[in-house]
């Protein structure tokens, strides 16, 4: 191995612990030989891990920070509450709206067809029009019918004499 | 750590906050030591463990087991604490307290181990202001929580190599600072 090859793997796998038993002794053999490599490996050791070895952990405050956290949590779950209330509120004005809507167009439609029908005064009266030209036909019809079947009555006659008479 | 039981998971996806409360006891104090290595101040590692908190409470519902609960609970606090890190990264704030007072010093201040905690502490902030965030995560893990390769990559969901190179630039970057002719290649 190399000098800038060992002081890769010096910095991690070998300061770790975590070379396998072949290459750590292939490290070993180079850092017997190799002054420079070994006093950078002494200095990697102080300046790197040493200082954490038995540092003390650091800890924030528990029962203050957990405090908060119930305090978020309630006053995340009013606010969901609340939001929930309002959907259904919200949700009940928007069926309500439904029914109104469609109760106010049955009316409109209601207005609307009253309106054609009864607010249209020559619709109106074509019908009436309408209705009183074909009984007047059907009237002349029938006057016409009974004229031309008198007719072919006199036409016909009985031949007497007294027919004569008064004709 | 004991993982926390499917029984309890369900109750607290259904928003049963005694459940959530066992979730948050056993994990509290990784994401607190985790967020306050990453974020670096106090207040602002209060804020980020709270948004943990709340982010695994709201997405109980959507955890299908898939992955373990510590794992998952990891990656939300690890991606949680560098996305705040890198925001303020952007916002060029310069944090530049290495104390954390409020956040340790539990020990009384002339208590020689409260002192060599101090110190030791102050050491350790120094070293991890010199990286990025994704470098600092990676080495917290790795160093702080003992945390491998693997579990690592696992956790920020990235690949094992990309972890390896991020420890070795982080560990560049401290060298460079405690000995100034180790600079970064």
């Amino acid at each position: 191995m190399k000098c800038k090859e060992i002081q890769e793997v010096l910095l991690t796998d070998y300061l770790d612990g975590m070379m396998n038993e072949q290459n750590r002794r292939e490290a070993e053999a180079h850092l017997s030989s190799c002054v420079y490599c070994k006093e950078f490996m002494e200095i990697a050791m102080e300046s790197t891990v040493e200082p954490f070895k038995n540092a003390p952990k650091l800890s924030l405050s528990h029962e203050k920070i957990w405090q908060r956290i119930k305090e978020e949590i309630i006053s995340e779950e009013k606010t969901a509450a609340g939001a929930g209330f309002l959907s259904e509120l919200a949700s009940s004005f928007k069926n309500i709206f439904a029914v109104r809507m469609a109760l106010a167009s049955a009316i409109v439609a209601v207005i609307v067809v009253a309106a054609v029908v009864f607010l249209n005064p020559v619709g109106q009266n074509q019908t009436v029009k309408n209705t009183t030209s074909d009984e007047s036909i059907q009237y002349l019809a029938s006057i016409i019918d009974e004229l031309s079947s008198t007719t072919t009555e006199e036409e016909e006659g009985y031949g007497t004499e007294i027919e004569k008479y008064f004709l | 750590m004991s993982e926390i039981s499917g029984d309890i998971v369900n109750k607290a996806a259904k928003g049963d906050i005694k459940a959530f409360e066992s979730i948050y006891r056993e994990y509290f104090e990784f994401v607190a030591n985790v967020v306050l290595r990453i974020v670096k101040h106090t207040d602002d590692a209060e804020d980020v463990a709270q948004e943990v908190f709340m982010t695994i409470y709201r997405n109980l519902k959507t955890f299908r087991g898939e992955s373990a609960l510590k794992t998952w609970i990891y990656r939300i606090a690890i991606n949680t604490a560098i996305n705040h890190a890198k925001k303020l990264s952007r916002e060029f704030r310069q944090i530049l307290e290495h104390g954390n007072d409020k956040a340790v010093a539990h020990s009384p201040p002339e208590d020689e181990d409260a002192i060599k905690n101090q110190e030791n502490k102050k050491m350790i902030a120094r070293l991890l202001d010199a990286l990025n965030p994704d470098q600092r995560a990676c080495i917290v893990l790795r160093n702080l929580e003992g945390l491998s390769y693997q579990e690592i990559a696992e956790n920020l969901n990235i690949p094992i190599n990309t972890v390896r190179s991020r420890i070795k630039r982080a560990r560049e970057a401290m060298m460079s600072l405690s000995i100034p002719r180790y600079t970064l290649s």
